[in-house]
């Protein structure tokens, strides 16, 4: 996966082929550190795109 | 079904391809998220949460794996609804503010895949008052209430979603109103049709990717309303449109929120600890770097879109296409230029900006009419010093004054 190499991965990829049983082997501190990676790189309150006004004059 | 994002997936995306294959990575990737994000709601709350609360979580999350066990695919699609995320996040939340979290939800959704399992032993009896199943519908006594599915098809593609204004976990859009399926499904039947005729790819990845829109009240005056979250992959948020056309292009602005929000998740895009703010030309107010990235991202795809509409339909509608093309692809070029020189992305995250140039790049050397340029420079010159006048004390990173 293109994570490597850099240190952006927020871990989620090692995760995606887990079903809910395995994930629930996985230790907390691996957990959390994906968990706490996810919310804290998007910014949990920040994560809703609007649009009101900003289509206006779209169609010229 | 479960594959990684591979390294051409995110050279694509860099550059604003989205191959179905890929977004059925991108929902692979979300929907470990969402089971992550069960999994920790289920961890956090046994330290924080009282013992019924903590019973009935663990109880739901059993359920849920055991059936994942011998039927993934239902659980499958039950854990990747958009409401799941944004459940797990007002959970996370309420956890943090000392709060009681709703274990009741995902109880419900354990028992809609027992429905849909044959498990009848697990389903719980029915519940006074109103109960809401996930993605299912409301029981309200002995009266059941389906939430809508829309199916459209145009050609050989089809799209279904839920038309779903109930879920309290997709309420972070703004007021939901009851809608009117069937005049839903005739705007969003225009729309595909313009989808798939004359914007294939968007289409071919909305068809894998796109699972419910939520109706919005409409605006007292002014353009619809439109939102998507990044908790929620899959949902978009619309008031609904006179226009079929304009339904087409929330789609694909929003879808492209959706996309890039998937990939944030994999990879970070933009420092997280950058707090400046910058000028975005399609807003009024100042944005974070990673929420100019995801503008830059929506318009370029509907840069792309208005490219396409300047070939279609009659002359009038040629002319408007071709001014909304030079507005949004000078506009979209000047943020990616303001992420370029704004030192505050990832490596990923450079990709990306340079990915969007460089997509833009040809596009910028089309020629329109004079009309059209004339149009744009004027209409993106007005927002910028309407933006300068409104925010001038407002702490806006100076890189982003440059034109």
């Amino acid at each position: 996966m293109t994570e490597s190499g850099h240190n952006d991965g927020t871990g989620l990829t090692e995760l995606t082929p887990l079903s809910l049983a395995r994930l629930a082997e996985l230790d907390d501190t691996r957990l959390e550190r994906v968990v706490e990676r996810l919310v804290s790189a998007c910014g949990a309150g920040d994560r809703l795109w609007q649009i009101g006004n900003s289509r206006q004059g779209t169609q010229g | 079904v479960n594959q990684p994002l591979s390294a051409a997936d995110l050279s694509g995306l860099a550059r604003g391809i989205v191959t179905p294959e890929t977004v059925v990575r991108l929902n692979g990737a979300q929907l470990a998220k969402h089971q992550l994000l069960v999994e920790t709601v289920r961890r956090r709350a046994a330290h924080t949460q009282p013992s019924a609360t903590v019973a009935t979580l663990t109880r739901a999350v059993e359920l849920l794996a055991e059936i994942q066990g011998q039927y993934p695919a239902v659980v499958n699609e039950l854990l990747a609804l958009p409401q799941i995320g944004s459940w797990a996040i007002s959970c996370l939340d309420r956890m943090r503010g000392g709060e009681r979290l709703d274990a009741g939800y995902l109880a419900r959704l354990a028992a809609v895949a027992a429905v849909r399992a044959g498990r009848k032993r697990d389903v719980p009896a029915a519940e006074n008052g109103r109960t809401l199943f996930p993605g299912l519908g409301v029981q309200h006594g002995t009266r059941w209430t389906p939430i809508p599915r829309l199916r459209v098809r145009a050609g050989d593609l089809g799209l279904s979603v839920h038309l779903d204004a109930t879920d309290p976990y997709l309420g972070m859009y703004g007021r939901r109103t009851r809608p009117n399926p069937p005049e839903w499904r005739d705007r969003l039947t225009g729309a595909w049709r313009v989808l798939v005729h004359r914007h294939r790819p968007a289409a071919q990845a909305l068809a894998v990717g796109l699972k419910t829109l939520v109706p919005l009240a409409e605006p007292m005056s002014g353009p619809p309303l439109s939102a998507a979250s990044g908790w929620a992959y899959g949902a978009v948020a619309a008031s609904l449109p006179a226009d079929s056309l304009i339904l087409a292009e929330i789609l694909v602005h929003e879808f492209q929120h959706l996309t890039l929000g998937a990939v944030e998740d994999l990879v970070a895009l933009t420092r997280a600890d950058d707090k400046r703010l910058w000028y975005a030309p399609w807003r009024d107010d100042p944005r974070p770097l990673s929420a100019l990235l995801q503008g830059c991202y929506a318009f370029l795809g509907i840069t792309e879109f208005w490219r396409a509409e300047r070939n279609s339909g009659p002359p009038e509608h040629s002319r408007g296409a071709e001014a909304a093309f030079a507005r949004w692809r000078r506009a979209t070029l000047e943020a990616a230029q303001t992420l370029h020189d704004a030192d505050g992305l990832t490596v990923t995250g450079r990709t990306f900006a340079a990915g969007i140039r460089e997509r833009l790049e040809p596009w910028m050397a089309e020629k329109v009419s004079a009309d059209a340029e004339r149009y744009a420079a004027r209409v993106c010159a007005e927002h910028r010093a309407r933006w300068d006048r409104t925010n001038a004390n407002a702490g806006v990173s100076r890189a982003s004054a440059r034109r």
